[in-house]
């Protein structure tokens, strides 16, 4: 047990600094206040984890690209990419916190829970046995239940969590039994032992691995918002609190992404199993549905809960052609990692409105422009990075995906559908993202002044902003990252351990 | 010998070549920014980005004296195979540092040109967007990145241009009421602007094919690329493309820099400010256009020497027509800013007619070395005399000549450097620096052995004496004589008088440069020769013919008269075409001995003066053939097309697809026993397709 | 001794009762239920499939999975309660509030 690598380094601290916040709430005189504290202290700890990772990847220690090993957590480079990713989500939810959380009661429990949120969402990334995967599961999960209900008297959000839990409990037994079918089969539940267990099993009992993947496709799939287990989630990102909105589009989603490249798409690779087309049909109901649902809704998170629903789309085409082509799972990486910071911006700048001016309604973006010019500004080139406009990040990450697909076209009949799928719905989702924009562009409204914005959101948008237009510009470096995070197709074999450990 | 590369370049990554180009960019972003802190804040901080910029640039210099060169790559879109990178060789440093620093004093001089206007927050994040952009186009190693550059200049020309949008009737440029075959001639500054960003958008789409031809043989777009790998230039001349595409790139340098027949745009690009007209449309922006000549020159050259003649003879005859059609213009404007920008054109005519040349030639080095001294020189005295133009322009009040006259005495220092800078344009003998880079190309004409090389001797001659004529004409109309009626009446308003420090030191520095690099002109052309024929073998494997046979003179101490190396025609027809035109424009304009208006008196001469005036009605056919054209047949078009076809189906599409999204607002009702049973359905659908 | 396949036959059928629980009932106490008898469905999977196997594992994971369930249902309840305050019932079908 190394306790100096990174998964249990970030346990660590997280952990301690998510105890500690409730404990000192307890012991100061009065209860419920403190905001700038928590926060602070929130945030003082992310960036430190932030730095560690950083400072572990470029110091040239060789990192495994990724890691099927004996025990239950695997320090990959798997792992530190969705840690990052996760963590920039974590700390830009936590740093509007700063001025969401302004009067409301309790932020010792809500930071707390965030930061014990976060610990599950990287375990998720960094594990290699089935249980670790569905305990950190559910300590990425829980907390989140309890957060999107946070806004106690307000009934929208009771109603949200409700729906929210309601799905997610119901995920969580499907994994369990999933993992017991697996397990059933296997004989045990470490990933990799268990695929290369899988590869030798008996003709018979290869229905049941079919059912437990499919039923794994649904435990994962309700966190990614995936066509048909979707419905709960335009509700439950509108009912939310937005900050909380930001951090279960942006961070529960990507983490259930990782969970599903670690035990579905590997699988596929190893088992040759002919899935992709079922994959790639959920892909494009998801896009689609995704997308079209968005075009006339009139309440503007709701609109971003449809987005990701379409980005989810988007990435799993990755996941789709992974066994086809190369680019596929970097361009998946690379689209995760844009979106994350792409729509925690959306997200964080209606949480900026909302603050403000106390509304979702699209009708109160009519001429944000000119009352909260920096909100304005970050949000329409979230929206725009999100549609795919270049030269900002979302670009090329969408770019890359589509361009896997179509190069796999020789090999894969439905490569390019899927493809001008894709472009499509690029297209179609413009239509409701630059809609927004004329919203607050180009529309009147009947107050003019200006008002004055949250000043740690404006500080956590700038950042959004230089992240997207600064990696729009020069991607290379965030592409490389995520190229060198999944294997390719001839090393995976050698990544799983040879012989079975029994 | 010290490694200077490694010290300099730091490392090879070659920082301070990336910083030359970024900073501005930086600057440019945060402009607004410091602008809140307060406007002295701001401006200086304008000025201190462009200096910083220089200075990097200048710290490039010891690479290009020691003939070397840093190239530093990143890999910028992987999927495309496409890299970034920043080529800092003896051609692009020196071109980088002539940017940079009279971009400085430039910036200088606006502090006290502009002081005063209330939106100089966005005339200095242009500026500096423009200056990145140039240094982008300098010193970027492939051709893409430089398209990125010069579409940013493109964009910085055109904001600053129609800088004054609201149009006010003294930003105008032309004289009111003024018609040419019904077309009318004077512009607005936002009708100049857009002008400007459509003419030369023709450019740039010429060149996007050329560049897009050669990546489709080639697979790349880097220079040193290019160079190596030559089978693209093989196969491309297999198919009779090669010269094509390589005219095709040319197209953006006419369009950029204002040659025929895309030259109008630059004549109402005066409605900007002076210094936008001294910075982009005399030193840099519209060198940029030979600059790429200067850059891709070579490579055409290198690749195959036989058939690409026709690409150089495309080059130097558009560089003769066009300065002699503006030289011809310029003779007969009134306004001081717009003889100043028929000049600068023509100037680049001869630039591009060198440049042509060199590679009509045996020895390529000459005229590659005369086109781009004429480049240096006339960035220098160019700069000088627009920002003279607007020192004068502050002082009297209005933009005419005519209003102008007089002035030598109250405003002696600019009168001084103005004459000084004047002289050197109409290339007065042996002191200016003008004269020696003029005569450059005139030799390297008369020697290069073109069939057709004696025509476009005559024609630079002609030219030549042209611009003395003009030069001395506006010298005279601005300076000497009496005062105008103008200024007069406005005496007691608004009083002539010298401008202030701010303004006339940057300009007298560059008239002063121009003048002491005359001096030793003889010995810098020397310089930049042998540097160049260096740098040509070196890179390209371009071998004058003198260097192949004999003995050249050896660097150290050669160069100091070695009068055998002058052309005498060159030299007699250059000091004659000086001599008859500045005693005639002395006799005309200075000494007011001969009135202009004999020119009236006979009908053929009143005929050629207004075809001159009217701008060999150019301008009309510009107008007829592209805008009132087209925009007939575009009515016809939008009425029968647009309006019933595609209006027609854009309420079908958009409301199928508003229909499909209400179906899925309804499907969501909000019940949470639907969701879990389309859940459990969906299960159910999964786990059968996978069984299939 | 009871076969493998009678522990599998039973957590298929309580699995489709939770199903059915979860999809028809209405009263949020009443689906937490269900959820619950799905959990023990895979409970019973795992302790089934872990006799087969001759592994301890699956048990572990049986007692581990019983532990979060427990804490689940502790912020479901949380949230129940909640709702009861302010709706005064918990008929999950009333909450329609979010839709479209």
């Amino acid at each position: 047990m190394d306790f100096l690598s990174t998964p249990l380094l970030v346990t660590v601290i997280l952990g301690s600094v998510g105890l500690a916040i409730p404990i000192i709430d307890s012991l100061r005189k009065e209860r419920g206040a403190g905001n700038k504290l928590y926060c602070g202290i929130s945030v003082g700890a992310i960036i430190l984890i932030i730095g560690i990772i950083i400072i572990r990847i470029l110091s040239g220690e060789p990192i495994p690209t990724i890691e099927f090993g004996k025990g239950m957590l695997a320090d990959d480079m798997f792992g530190a990419f969705f840690a990052i990713s996760l963590l920039i989500v974590s700390i830009m939810v936590t740093a509007s916190s700063w001025n969401y959380m302004k009067n409301k009661t309790n932020p010792a429990a809500y930071y707390s829970l965030i930061l014990l949120s976060s610990i599950g969402m990287i375990l998720i990334a960094y594990s290699t046995d089935l249980v670790m995967l569905l305990v950190a599961w559910e300590l990425m999960s829980i907390p989140t239940y309890a957060l999107a209900a946070f806004s106690k008297r307000d009934p929208i959000s009771n109603e949200a969590a409700i729906k929210y839990f309601l799905f997610g409990a119901l995920s969580s037994a499907i994994l369990v039994v999933a993992i017991g079918l697996v397990y059933g089969v296997t004989g045990t539940t470490n990933i990799g032992q268990a695929i290369i267990s899988m590869i030798n099993v008996q003709q018979d009992l290869v229905p049941i691995t079919i059912l437990a993947l499919a039923l794994f496709i649904a435990g994962f799939g309700f966190k990614m918002g995936l066509v048909p287990f979707h419905m709960w989630l335009p509700d439950a990102y509108e009912g939310a609190p937005t900050p909380i909105g930001a951090l279960l589009a942006a961070g529960t989603k990507k983490a259930g992404f990782a969970a599903a490249i670690r035990v579905i798409v590997l699988a596929v690779f190893v088992l040759h199993l002919d899935w992709s087309m079922t994959l790639a049909i959920i892909a494009v109901f998801t896009m689609t549905l995704g997308n079209l649902g968005a075009l006339v809704q009139k309440s503007v998170p709701r609109i971003l809960a449809y987005s990701s629903i379409a980005q989810a789309g988007y990435i799993m085409i990755g996941l789709a052609l992974a066994p086809y082509s190369d680019q596929a799972l970097g361009g998946s990486l690379f689209h995760i990692i844009n979106h994350a910071v792409m729509k925690s911006a959306a997200f964080i700048a209606v949480a900026a409105v909302a603050i403000t001016l106390a509304s979702y309604s699209i009708e109160k973006y009519r001429g944000l422009a000119k009352k909260m010019p920096l909100t304005a500004i970050a949000l329409s080139i979230s929206l725009l990075a999100l549609a795919g406009v270049p030269p900002l990040n979302g670009f090329w990450s969408k770019l890359v995906l589509f361009n896997s697909a179509i190069v796999t076209g020789p090999e894969v009949w439905w490569g390019p559908y899927l493809a001008i799928a894709g472009v499509l719905n690029s297209a179609l989702s413009l239509g409701y993202y630059a809609w927004i924009m004329r919203k607050m562009y180009m529309e009147d409204s009947p107050e003019t002044s200006r008002v004055k914005e949250p000043r740690a959101i404006s500080a956590v948008l700038i950042f959004a902003m230089i992240f997207m237009v600064g990696f729009g510009i020069w991607h290379a470096p965030i592409l490389e990252f995520a190229t060198n995070s999944v294997p390719n197709l001839s090393q995976l074999v050698s990544v799983l351990p040879s012989v079975p450990l029994k | 010998m010290v490694d200077l590369h490694a010290i300099i370049g730091f490392e090879g990554i070659g920082i301070n070549a990336w910083m030359v180009w970024i900073l501005p960019f930086v600057g440019a972003a945060l402009i607004p920014v410091i602008a809140k802190v307060g406007n002295h804040a701001r401006n200086y901080a304008a000025v201190g980005f462009a200096l910083a910029s220089a200075l990097s640039a200048a710290t490039l210099l010891p690479v290009a004296l020691d003939g070397g060169q840093i190239h530093s790559q990143i890999n910028w879109i992987p999927i495309l195979n496409i890299h970034a990178g920043t080529l800092a060789d003896s051609l692009s440093i020196i071109m980088t540092n002539i940017v940079a620093w009279i971009s400085f004093l430039i910036f200088i001089y606006s502090l006290g040109y502009m002081h005063g206007d209330k939106n100089l927050t966005r005339y200095w994040f242009f500026m500096l967007f423009f200056i990145g952009s140039m240094q982008l186009i300098v010193l970027s190693d492939n051709l893409l990145m430089v398209f990125f550059g010069w579409e940013g200049v493109g964009l910085a020309s055109f904001a600053l241009i129609s800088f004054w949008y609201h149009d006010k009737k003294r930003d105008f440029v032309g004289t009111p009421g003024h018609y040419a075959g019904g077309i009318q001639m004077w512009a607005s500054p936002s009708h100049a602007g857009l002008k400007a960003f459509l003419m030369t958008k023709a450019g740039d789409i010429m060149m996007l094919s050329g560049m897009f031809l050669i990546f489709g043989y080639a697979g790349t777009f880097g220079f040193t690329e290019l160079l190596q790998d030559q089978s693209w230039a093989t196969e491309m001349a297999k198919n009779n493309l090669l010269v094509p595409a390589a005219v095709l790139i040319f197209g953006g340098a006419i369009g950029k820099s204002a040659q025929f027949p895309l030259n109008e745009w630059l004549l109402e690009a005066m409605t900007g400010p002076t210094p936008v007209s001294a910075l982009i449309h005399a030193a840099t922006m519209v060198k940029a256009g030979v600059f790429l000549v200067a850059r891709i020159g070579p490579l055409f050259f290198a690749v195959s020497a036989l058939n690409s003649s026709q690409f150089f003879e495309v080059i130097a005859w558009v560089g003769a027509i066009t300065a002699f059609l503006l030289a011809t213009q310029a003779l007969v404007n009134p306004e001081i800013k717009k003889v100043l920008a028929y000049s600068t054109g023509s100037q680049i005519g001869l630039m591009m007619m060198g440049l042509g040349i060199a590679g009509l030639s045996s020895s390529f080095v000459d005229g590659y070395t005369s086109g781009f001294f004429h480049l240096m020189s006339h960035a220098m005295f160019k700069a000088s005399l627009f920002m003279g133009a607007g020192a004068v322009l502050h002082a009297v009040g209005s933009r005419f000549m005519t209003d102008m006259g007089g002035l030598m005495g109250k405003m002696k220092k600019t009168f001084l450097f103005m004459m000084m800078a004047g002289l050197s344009l109409a290339a007065a003998p042996f002191i200016t620096s003008g004269f020696w880079s003029k005569d450059a190309i005139l030799a390297s004409v008369l020697e290069s052995g073109y069939q057709y090389s004696w025509v476009l001797f005559a024609i630079a001659v002609m030219v030549s004496f042209m611009t003395a004529f003009y030069t001395f004409r506006m010298l005279g109309m601005t300076f000497f004589g009496n005062k105008s009626k103008f200024i007069q009446q406005n005496e007691g308003s608004h009083h002539v008088h010298e401008v202030s420090a701010v303004m006339w030191v940057p300009f007298a520095i560059l008239a002063v440069a121009s003048i002491a690099v005359g001096l030793i002109g003889f010995t810098f052309e020397h310089q930049l020769h042998e540097m160049f024929t260096s740098y040509l073998a070196g890179t390209f494997g371009i071998h004058s013919e003198l260097s192949e046979g004999h003995e050249v003179p050896t660097e150290s101490g050669s160069g100091f008269l070695g009068l055998e190396e002058l052309n005498p025609v060159a030299v007699t027809a250059s000091i004659g075409a000086f001599a008859l035109g500045a005693i005639l424009g002395g006799l005309v304009y200075m000494k007011r001995i001969i009135d202009p208006e004999i020119v009236s008196r006979s009908i053929i001469s009143r005929a050629v003066w207004k075809f001159f005036f009217n701008r060999w009605y150019l301008n009309t056919a510009l107008y007829w053939g592209a805008v009132v054209g087209p925009l007939a047949i575009y009515r016809i078009i939008w009425r029968y097309f647009e309006s019933t076809i595609i209006d027609g189906i854009n309420p079908g599409l958009q409301g199928s697809m508003t229909y499909f999204s209400k179906v899925i607002k309804a499907g969501q009702t909000g019940i949470a026993q639907t969701y879990l049973f389309v859940f459990a359905a969906g299960l159910m659908i999964i786990i059968m397709l996978l069984f299939l | 001794m009871n076969q493998l396949i009678d522990f599998v036959i039973i957590s298929i059928a309580l699995f489709s009762i939770g199903i059915y629980g979860l999809v028809v009932k209405r009263n949020a106490i009443r689906m937490i239920f269900s959820i619950e008898i799905i959990a023990n469905a895979a409970n019973l999977n795992l302790v089934a499939f872990s006799r087969h196997v001759h592994n301890v594992e699956g048990q572990v994971f049986a007692l581990f999975s019983i532990a979060i369930a427990a804490a689940e249902v502790a912020v479901a309840l949380g949230i129940i309660i909640i709702a009861y305050r302010l709706y005064k019932q918990i008929d999950v079908h009333e909450f329609r509030s979010l839709k479209g």
